[in-house]
């Protein structure tokens, strides 16, 4: 009689002890897949919609006046661009600070229009991470101008533009943004630089926080530490708003990770283990003729562990079609920004095949050691 | 076959000791029918129980072929009962989800070959129970029950079994039947340990012990 037949035909005859323990093993596979995919889904999202929302750090010259600096929307005072360098040295994983932009915003008057002009650096990320730039990529020589001055100076994408002697290209379909930004010009930094003949100053460095701090911490007294302990001559502005719904959405996507799923795994793998008590309860009697019949230890747990195991590999098959299902069909919904990129792990589907037997089996632990230690005699003689 | 020297045992339950088995001293030679006998709680079944390597005593010494049994490793002890032992339960204490062919195999010490399953057909065959090979224990009466634990045990060739209460379920006819394997089994040159209430096994023993309250009364 081999074990596994002999597993098969245990589940067979117990069939609702069986049916349960996958239940239960099957809805842990199908939430750790969900929300496996589901924070992944919301990653992306998040980074896709905070990146939209914008940089929520400025940072200006410490002399400047703060009056003028709401005022007029950007700083009078220059800084050496070097000092974007100095911080995007100390770009780490340990900061609370990421995506550094550095910018030379000026107003500018172009035939006879008013507008402001914004040089932007290249973006710094921390290394590792891989991170897209935010916003666009202004190649060499061109220029992405808002609608009023596209309609004012009658341009559109591919015409050219001079700005003081130079020649640029606009790159951009001009669209109203009801902002300062349709009243803007944005090229390289270096262009504006050269435009304004202020070579190596920038008047601003752009920022976002790292989504990395928790609710209990006030993260702009953190930020203005770390960055004052590098760039001391800078004051940090953080636009608040913009600031708490990244993290508003940040925390909710952790408390989903780190509380929901935990407890659900720790009900689930109860569950399987009160039904594996209870299985071994149901079988005292087999146990003790199977030990009558010389069967070791080891045949005994065998056939609790093989039993937790194959239920596992079962549970592990149909808990990954259910959570890929589920995700798939609600996914898009959830994450309307970022539906496309939702999508099956197979890699996941995998370590749920390997995963969820050890899982089922390391559950079942414990009541196939009660099984392996129960004295054969007092069951035998409960006749 | 089995020496048993002052061999007692004594279970302890919320602080209060009960013997059940008194410096029980006995020798069952090779070949051998021996009936015991005894009320209930006398320790028929502790004594069967502790000559099949189930239940270690509290004091003495169980011998079998020469070997202490409880002397032998739990794996020794295990592989021991599977080569040597057959056992016979009141109860049948069958597999309920495996077949009839399926409950003897259970008894092979390992993967069963093609000769374990002849035998286990021929067994199932001579008992009566060819017809329901298929079956499961809980299709069957209790005769039909009774004769299938005693197909198991005797499917390795075992040179000892051990019968507790074998007769206790079952109607005379059945239980005359029953015992009459089991004395085809002795005649055969095997030895049996078989624990009654009853005068079923009378016309087959060849030797009668009587227990009463753990102790040796009359042999």
């Amino acid at each position: 009689m081999s074990l596994w037949s002999h597993i098969f035909g245990e589940i067979g005859f117990r069939k609702l002890n069986a049916l349960f323990s996958l239940l239960g093993l099957t809805l842990a596979v199908t939430v750790v897949v969900a929300s496996q995919l589901l924070a992944d889904a919301d990653e992306r999202e998040t980074r896709r919609v905070t990146r939209d929302m914008g940089f929520n750090l400025r940072l200006i010259s410490a002399e400047t006046d703060l009056g003028q600096f709401y005022r007029d929307g950007f700083s009078r005072n220059e800084m050496d661009s070097a000092m974007l360098d100095r911080l995007a040295t100390q770009l780490t994983n340990n900061v609370s600070f990421n995506h550094l932009v550095g910018s030379l915003r000026r107003e500018y008057t172009i035939n006879g229009q008013d507008i402001l002009l914004i040089g932007l650096s290249e973006t710094y990320v921390a290394p590792g991470q891989g991170k897209k730039p935010m916003g666009v990529v202004i190649k060499k020589g061109t220029i992405h101008i808002g609608s009023e001055v596209a309609r004012k100076q009658k341009k559109k994408r591919n015409d050219t533009m001079y700005l003081g002697e130079r020649q640029f290209t606009v790159a951009n379909d001009p669209i109203e943004t009801g902002t300062p930004d349709d009243i803007t010009i944005f090229t390289r930094l270096e262009d504006v630089q050269s435009v304004l003949r202020l070579e190596g100053k920038i008047n601003e460095i752009e920022a976002i926080d790292c989504l990395c701090l928790t609710a209990d911490q006030d993260p702009l007294a953190i930020l203005r530490q770390e960055i004052g302990n590098i760039l001391p001559e800078v004051q940090v502005v953080q636009m608040r708003t913009l600031a708490d719904a990244r993290a508003k959405q940040r925390q909710t996507r952790e408390k989903v990770n780190q509380f929901v799923l935990p407890w659900v795994l720790v009900a689930c793998a109860v569950w399987v283990a009160l039904l594996a008590v209870l299985n071994v309860r149901d079988r005292r009697q087999e146990i003790g003729i199977l030990r009558a019949l010389g069967k070791g230890g080891g045949r005994i747990a065998g056939l609790f562990l093989g039993k937790a195991a194959l239920l596992g590999l079962m549970a592990s098959v149909f808990g990954a079609a259910f959570g890929t299902w589920a995700i798939l069909e609600f996914g898009p919904s959830l994450f309307p920004v970022t539906k496309k990129a939702i999508q099956a792990s197979p890699t996941l589907v995998w370590q749920m095949v390997v995963a969820t037997p050890v899982f089922a089996a390391f559950v079942s632990f414990i009541p196939a050691m009660l099984a392996v230690s129960h004295d054969p005699a007092e069951s035998l003689r409960e006749d | 076959m089995i020496r048993c020297d002052e061999v007692t045992k004594i279970f302890r339950k919320n602080g209060s000791e009960v013997t059940s088995l008194d410096r029980f001293t006995a020798v069952i030679g090779a070949g051998e029918f021996v009936a015991v006998r005894g009320p209930s709680g006398s320790g028929k079944t502790t004594l069967l129980l502790t000559l099949g390597g189930m239940q270690r005593p509290s004091a003495g010494l169980v011998q079998f072929s020469g070997r202490d049994l409880y002397g032998l490793s739990p794996a020794d002890r295990a592989g021991l009962r599977s080569a040597e032992i057959g056992f016979v339960f009141q109860m049948f204490h069958l597999v309920p989800y495996l077949d009839l062919m399926g409950n003897v195999l259970l008894a092979s010490p390992g993967k069963p070959g093609p000769a374990v399953r002849q035998r286990a057909g021929e067994l199932l065959d001579k008992l009566g129970l060819a017809e329901r090979v298929s079956h499961r224990p809980g299709e069957l009466s209790a005769g039909e029950r009774q004769r299938l634990a005693v197909a198991r045990a005797l499917l390795n060739r075992p040179k000892l079994i051990l019968a507790d209460e074998p007769t206790g379920n079952l109607d005379p006819e059945n239980a005359a039947e029953v015992v009459r394997h089991l004395a085809e089994f002795h005649q055969a040159g095997g030895t049996v340990v078989l624990v009654t209430h009853g005068t079923a096994a009378d016309t087959h023993a060849d030797r009668f012990l009587s227990l009463k309250q753990g102790r040796l009364l009359a042999d």
